[in-house]
């Protein structure tokens, strides 16, 4: 096969650049077909087959990283793509303004494959969020994965002309309560296929609009607010005082309300916020939605919402701008959300990026595991009340195992004193590290369990509880279905057992700390402390004045490490991702 | 286009001097002719003249996109032609998959020539028909499907085997 310069392919892709321009023809046996052929064959394959084409011959990968072929495949996939104006000035570095130099924008390009695999629509529509009727608020916050919060009765899906006139755009809504409920989303623009340098100079108008509406009968208030920042990833909690907050200079923020009066007209309309003239270096942004009724009615008489859209417009000329550094009264914005950000008060609601422990004493069939593992709170037990005063132990978990390639899931189900079923949850799936430790983990000499990141497709706990032999076609050790009943003990990660302040100390894995009311502790284990600590057989003992642990992470096989370290205080810290692989294994005659 | 010309017949020369008789309406599908017809003013002209050289296109090929032209010259014509190509390659018309069952060195010179003559239903199918050749198959199974010698470097092959993170979905 002869291997042509990647110009070639272009121009035989692009299309017919004229009769006098093809001459195509070569010998066409099986063993010499002609390069110009294959591009648009490609077109019509899957992401894998595509991948395994790249793997094929150096002419294949030319293609599967040709610039021209993703520009053609995002036609076909119906992906939007910057304009051919930006297109242009992206490969010949001819942009407009004069207000960045030449060397800087040379590396100034568009991943054209990325922005086709990204599964989105770059510089076109994003709707994060459809909202079904089938599906109550934690299965689109599941599905969608948006975080929420509830006041007064939460938030409940309607159709579109409960107490208000219908609007052909509108299917479903999401009405809210009494006490502020709010719906926040998440977007981590460069994950989401912008490039870094199109966020800093050029900077993208981006509007956000949502439908609202409210009960003819009930007056209603809402606010729709945007909020840029720096961070990599987006807030873990609810920004405070968002919808009090107005810093018209604060270009990082954008806020747009609404309110109707009783008996006012009940008409859908748009809420918009458009992001203008932010500063530079912005990397996600969260959209809340927050909203209440104002006559504080029982129920779900508060605004309704709906078709949250988002767009990120490039303007029509290919126009760079020099970097905008935050002002003064912006930086003090987002340093103060920042801020904010680490020393939120605990919420169940936020808790899902904090370290969780369950310590599974389980006995399955001759063996015994006798773990003390993590899993993130959302995981774990999304319905399990940890801000209220739950009797921990009164509960009793049944943990159901599987193994299905290579990996071991943990199914917890919580259930009440009375003997029903509270709640169901899987609670985290894990994998062992291989086959060999399967049959330690047989024999009950297997000590230590590996985490992976939890999958993000979780089966449902009737899945999982279905007799195994189902599950386990493969003929592996567990020959029926087995549900164990164990004793679990949560903790929330680490935290200050000093019993003299009302508050503990949690740490969780970006090094932020949160402080959580001592109730929540009330029927945990009574201290974790130093004398635990030195129960972990960790590779190196915890110790004061900070150690580094290494770990491996079983995924990528890397070797991890964390710092974990007793300060002054007291208080454990540990300074990793909690996605990482934390094993923490005690010591056999280790008791509560 | 009245009524006289889409009755009229062009003739085509293929690349070994073989001289085709084609009705004006059935090769419309080929936009090259097409194209080459208008803007020489022949389709204004009552005799059908010369016959046009296809160069690159054998008279066994060019047989076979006649016959494919003929049998599909009545079809509607699709709404939005260059935006939105349909992704899907299972939706093959029964026809059109007898038709294709060929050779691959046919099946190959056949997409050239839809290239080339640029009708786009052909291209389509055909390309689509060697996609579902490739679909599901490992590399290894691709290079033994064409007869592609792996002419990777070790180096490269090893980076290959790196980056493997823009294909998750």
């Amino acid at each position: 096969m002869t291997t042509r310069d990647v110009k070639d392919f272009a121009q035989s892709f692009l299309g017919k650049l004229g009769l006098a321009d093809a001459k195509a023809s070569e010998t066409t046996s099986a063993t010499d077909i002609p390069v110009e052929v294959w591009p648009n064959i490609f077109l019509y394959l899957d992401v894998k087959s595509l991948q395994n084409c790249g793997k094929v011959c150096r002419t294949f990968r030319q293609i599967t990283k040709n610039e021209s072929f993703w520009i053609k495949r995002s036609k076909m996939d119906g992906k939007k793509i910057p304009s051919q104006k930006w297109r242009h000035a992206a490969h010949n570095n001819r942009f407009e303004g004069d207000e960045v130099s030449k060397e800087e924008s040379e590396s100034f390009q568009f991943d054209y494959r990325k922005i086709v695999l990204s599964k989105r629509n770059y510089f076109n529509l994003y709707i994060p969020y459809e909202i079904e009727h089938d599906m109550n608020i934690q299965q689109h916050s599941d599905k969608y994965k948006f975080r929420y919060n509830r006041g007064g009765d939460g938030i409940a899906i309607q159709n579109n002309c409960d107490g208000c006139e219908p609007d052909e755009s509108v299917t479903n809504c999401f009405a809210f309560s009494y006490r502020e409920s709010c719906i926040m989303v998440d977007i981590n623009l460069v994950e989401f296929g912008i490039e870094p340098w199109v966020l800093d100079y050029v900077r993208p108008k981006i509007r956000v609009t949502q439908k609202v509406n409210h009960r003819h009968d009930c007056g209603a208030v809402v606010a729709l607010a945007v909020q840029m920042g720096r961070l990599p990833k987006p807030p873990t909690n609810v920004p405070l005082h968002y919808n009090d907050r107005d810093v018209p200079e604060d270009k990082s923020f954008g806020i747009s309300r609404k309110e109707w009066e009783q008996w006012s007209g009940a008409d859908w309309e748009d809420l918009v916020v458009e992001m203008d003239e932010y500063p530079s270096r912005m990397r996600h942004l969260t959209v809340i939605t927050s909203g209440r009724d104002n006559q504080f009615w029982k129920g779900f008489y508060g605004p309704k919402i709906a078709n949250l859209q988002i767009q990120i417009i490039l303007p029509n000329e290919p126009i760079l701008r020099s970097l905008r550094e935050p002002l003064e009264c912006e930086e003090r914005e987002i340093e103060r959300r920042e801020r904010e950000e680490r020393n939120r008060p605990f919420h169940r609601h936020l808790f899902n990026r904090c370290i969780c422990k369950t310590l599974l004493k389980m006995r399955i069939q001759h063996f015994q595991f006798d773990y003390i593992f993590e899993t993130d709170y959302e995981n774990l037990n999304r319905n399990f009340m940890f801000g209220q005063e739950t009797d921990v132990g009164a509960f009793k978990f049944a943990a159901g195992l599987r193994r299905k390639h290579e990996k071991l899931q943990i199914a917890t189900q919580l259930r009440n004193p009375g003997g029903g079923i509270y709640s169901s949850e899987v609670g985290g799936i894990y994998r062992l590290e291989n086959r060999k430790n399967w049959k330690l983990a047989e024999q009950g000499k297997l000590s230590r369990v590996f985490l992976t990141e939890p999958l993000l497709q979780q089966p449902t706990p009737t899945e999982f509880l279905r007799p195994i032999h189902e599950l386990d076609r493969d003929g592996f050790f567990f020959r029926k279905k087995i549900i164990i009943q164990c004793m679990i003990r949560l903790m929330i990660c680490e935290y200050d057992d000093d019993l003299t302040e009302n508050l503990s100390t949690v740490r969780v894995s970006d090094n932020t700390e949160i402080r959580v009311p001592k109730t929540t502790f009330r029927q945990s284990p009574p201290v974790w402390n130093r004398n635990i600590l030195n129960n972990l057989d960790l590779e190196k003992r915890v110790a004061r004045g900070g150690e580094t642990v290494h770990f491996l992470n079983f995924a990528s096989e890397e070797k991890l490490s964390c710092n974990i370290a007793l300060d002054s205080r007291g208080i454990l810290q540990i300074d990793s991702d909690y996605r990482s692989c934390y094993i923490y294994k005690f010591h056999k005659n280790f008791k509560f | 286009m009245t009524d006289a010309a889409q009755e009229r017949s062009i003739k085509l020369l293929s690349s070994d001097n073989e001289t085709f008789q084609v009705p004006r309406n059935v090769i419309r599908l080929s936009n090259t002719i097409n194209t080459l017809l208008q803007d020489l003013g022949l389709d204004d002209e009552e005799d059908a003249g010369d016959a046009i050289p296809v160069q690159n296109v054998t008279s066994t090929i060019l047989k076979k996109v006649i016959a494919w032209c003929q049998h599909h010259h009545e079809d509607p014509v699709a709404a939005d032609d260059s935006d939105s190509r349909e992704k899907r390659t299972d939706d093959i018309s029964s026809w059109d998959v007898e038709f294709l069952k060929v050779d691959q060195g046919t099946l190959f010179e056949l997409i050239l020539a839809a290239n080339y003559l640029d009708i786009k239903g052909l291209l389509d199918v055909s390309c689509k028909t060697v996609a579902n050749m490739i679909k599901g198959k490992s590399p290894e199974e691709i290079r033994r499907t064409f007869n592609i010698k792996n002419d990777f470097t070790p180096e490269e092959e090893e980076q290959i085997r790196k980056e493997n993170a823009w294909c998750e979905d």
